[in-house]
């Protein structure tokens, strides 16, 4: 079970290796092991079924500190990933045709953040879910940068890594303290430490700001939200699955997963609400008033984050992990569309589009039933979430209850804005020359628009087992009719503004100076961090100087060490020297006097063979007249011998 | 008429001498070889002259000097056939030409 566990996170990391390795040319084959790494997580999630499987290690253990490493498969968790699989899995289909020009460096990306989003939702150990936090950001900054050569694309990565670092550190900050407290990074063990009551009031509500930062940051409430917008720079996928439906949830998501932690510390919940509340308000001002098509909807993607942290806010954490899913669902399928509008016509620009409905059918009943959805019409997804939210605003108080039915009918302003400005027919120069897109992008928006009609009415009978939250008291029915009275009323208004004023902003051009002043307010903290950091870049300095000054006397000390060496060095040779030419005498000595005496011998032998060699004459009448005279003097010895 | 033993010996002495001679001073091997065959049959003429006048009663003079007829007979043979391989393989017979061994 463990093991099957650990393959969700880790078939996409595989494949992003995989990809890495296959060279920047094989995008068509690293688009669907792409796919196929996510696909094996989804199957492996499924696998698991209702079990719960944990795989955790201590990762170290210093001075009373636990550092552990470990994923867990509960019930909010398994929820939430199965939901990031899906959402990435079919994303990663409209990519393969999408994005078929791009080098496979994106489909690298993609893969790395589907195992790091995964490894976050999973994380039992806050350790590690920092640095999956830190992991998503990384493949965000990466995929918002991708078309690296244009330097909007460059600023958007860097802004939208800068901003989310300064919630980042919050969290960072949190963990710490978390950590510090209880001694462990156990996520469960200090969730049920804060449920036994035994941290003091402040610190809980300390380490659930410094956490909710961290929140913000990621989600991009204010006052971070003006990197959200900016991050559209990135490819249509990325939008769609990044900024929309996982990493920017991922905020919630934390929320979500420390509740406990912000239930017992009641002021961080209120922050929390008015927060979301503001942001909802805002980003929906904002996205009637842009002219950039992913612009309005990233900027209806901060309204929505802040429509959950409206909901978390008011104590009702089923609504904003209900809301969570449907969200990422019909927005995606919004992004899709968007980016196939974008791929047909070349332009996002509400004012230069228009009458696309009879050129992209497939396109625009997708965009319409994913626009539907967001607004929150029966019974599509929006519906039955924004009914929870609208659950626990009634709860605490009509006034909630009224200000996030406003909020729906902005949801529907802008939505139906956008809608109608790119798909309605009405006068215009010319009709751009547009033309539906391939199979795997037609098939992946077709499918994710079923889920985004489907899964809230789906989701609604599975509430209890999907999610580990307590319901709300029943709705009354005088509301409900009342969100959807103001959901249509906001759509018709929208449509009605776009016909008549065309992509004018749809409540005038006052709320299209929010944006300006939230840019020049964020970017105070940014300048004021970059002032920051040079500062501490000269502090860096001295402390380097120092370093490299005990560099430097260590060199000399060791140089000095090299020169003794050597000087051993030239001892030890001479040394040898002298026994190899000693050596070398006596062998001189040995050669040279065995070698003349045997030489003597040798001249010797020659020249006695030269003497006899006379004798052999090699004439036959010499050796036998030699014969006979050796005879005759032979039998004169015998004679004289005996005689 | 009685023939002296002197005049047997001094016969064989000539004969030897002949012989000495054509072993040593002959150049072609066929004319060596008679030469040896002259050798042979002064030194079996001495002995028959010796057994005739000095012991006629002792028969080993004859058997001695019959064994050499047969060993001449044989050395004869022996000799020619090399020659022939000789001839064969140098196209001469003059012993001067077979030098190889010469220091």
């Amino acid at each position: 079970m463990s093991a099957l566990l650990l393959v969700v996170p880790l078939a996409p990391l595989a494949a992003a290796l995989v990809i890495l390795f296959l060279g920047r040319k094989a995008t068509r084959l690293a688009g669907w092991i792409n796919v196929g790494g996510v696909a094996i997580s989804l199957l492996a999630l499924i696998g698991l079924g209702g079990g719960e499987p944990r795989a955790e290690t201590v990762w170290m253990q210093s001075g009373g500190l636990t550092f552990t490493a470990g994923i867990a498969l509960d019930t909010l968790s398994r929820t939430i990933a199965i939901v990031v699989a899906a959402v990435a899995l079919i994303v990663n289909w409209y990519s393969v045709g999408h994005m078929a020009k791009a080098t496979s460096r994106f489909f690298a990306a993609m893969s790395f953040f589907v195992a790091a989003m995964l490894t976050l939702v999973l994380a039992n150990s806050t350790v590690l879910l920092f640095a999956a936090w830190e992991a998503v950001g990384l493949a965000s900054f990466l995929l918002i940068g991708f078309h690296y050569r244009e330097d909007a694309a460059r600023q958007a990565a860097r802004k939208a890594f800068l901003l989310t670092r300064l919630g980042d550190v919050g969290l960072l900050l949190g963990w710490l303290l978390a950590l510090r407290l209880t001694g462990s990074t156990d996520i469960e063990q200090f969730l049920g430490i804060v449920g036994a009551g035994k941290i003091a009031g402040t610190t809980l509500s300390l380490l659930a700001l410094l956490f909710f930062a961290g929140a913000v940051g990621k989600s991009a409430q204010l006052p971070l939200t003006a990197w959200l917008p900016d991050a559209m720079a990135g490819p249509t996928p990325v939008s769609a699955l990044i900024h929309s439906a996982t990493m920017v949830a991922a905020g919630v998501y934390l929320v979500l997963r420390f509740f406990p932690l912000f239930a017992a510390a009641p002021g961080a919940l209120t922050v929390v609400l008015w927060i979301g509340a503001t942001t909802a308000l805002f980003a929906a001002l904002v996205a009637t008033t842009e002219r950039d098509l992913k612009r309005v909807l990233a900027w209806s993607t901060a309204s929505q984050l802040g429509e959950m942290m409206f909901a978390l806010g008011l104590a009702g954490p089923l609504a904003a992990a209900f809301h969570l899913a449907t969200h990422a669902t019909f927005k995606s399928t919004l992004f899709l569309a968007a980016g196939a509008v974008d791929h047909a016509t070349g332009t996002r620009r509400l004012d230069q589009l228009g009458g696309l409905a009879r050129r992209l059918p497939i396109t625009a009943c997708v965009f319409v039933a994913a626009a539907l959805a967001l607004a929150g019409v029966w019974p599509l997804s929006g519906f039955w979430s924004e009914d929870k939210i609208l659950e626990a605003a009634a709860a605490r108080g009509s006034g909630f209850a009224f200000y996030f039915i406003g909020l729906v009918f902005l949801a529907g302003v802008y939505v139906s804005r956008a809608a109608t400005a790119v798909f309605a027919k009405w006068p215009r120069g010319k009709e751009p020359d547009a033309h539906e897109p391939g199979a795997s992008v037609k098939g992946a928006m077709i499918t994710l628009a079923v889920l985004a009609i489907c899964a809230g009415f789906a989701l609604s009978f599975f509430l209890e087992s999907a999610f580990p939250f307590p319901h709300g008291p029943e709705l009354a029915f005088i509301w409900k009719v009342g969100v959807l009275c103001a959901a249509l009323a906001g759509l018709a208004f929208g449509g009605w503004r776009a016909r008549a004023a065309g992509p004018a902003p749809a409540f005038g051009l006052n709320f299209s100076h929010l944006a300006t002043t939230l840019d020049s307010v964020t970017l105070a903290p940014a300048k004021l961090g970059m002032f920051a950091a040079h500062a501490l870049a000269s502090i860096e300095q001295a402390f380097d100087q120092s370093v490299r000054t005990v560099a430097h006397g260590t060199l000399s000390l060791s140089r000095a060490g090299d020169r003794f060496e050597s000087g051993l060095d030239h001892l030890a040779r001479a040394t040898a020297d002298s026994t190899m030419s000693a050596a070398r005498g006596v062998g001189a000595a040995e050669s040279h006097g065995f070698s003349d005496l045997l030489d003597a011998f040798a001249r010797l032998f020659g020249q006695a063979g030269g003497q006899v060699r006379g004798w052999e004459t090699g004439k036959l009448y010499l050796y036998t007249f030699g014969l006979f005279i050796w005879a005759l003097l032979a039998a004169l010895a015998g004679f004289f011998y005996w005689r | 008429m009685a023939i002296p033993l002197t005049a047997y010996l001094i016969v064989a002495a000539i004969l030897f001498a002949i012989g000495v001679y054509s072993v040593i001073a002959q150049r072609t091997a066929v004319m060596i070889l008679m030469g040896i065959e002259l050798l042979l049959n002064a030194i079996g003429l001495n002995l028959i002259a010796f057994w005739r006048y000095v012991r006629p009663d002792d028969y080993s003079a004859q058997i001695f000097t019959i064994i050499i007829v047969t060993i001449g007979a044989v050395e004869m043979g022996v000799g020619l056939a090399i020659m022939m391989l000789l001839y064969r393989n140098r196209q001469t017979v003059q012993v001067d030409k077979f030098e190889d061994l010469k220091g």
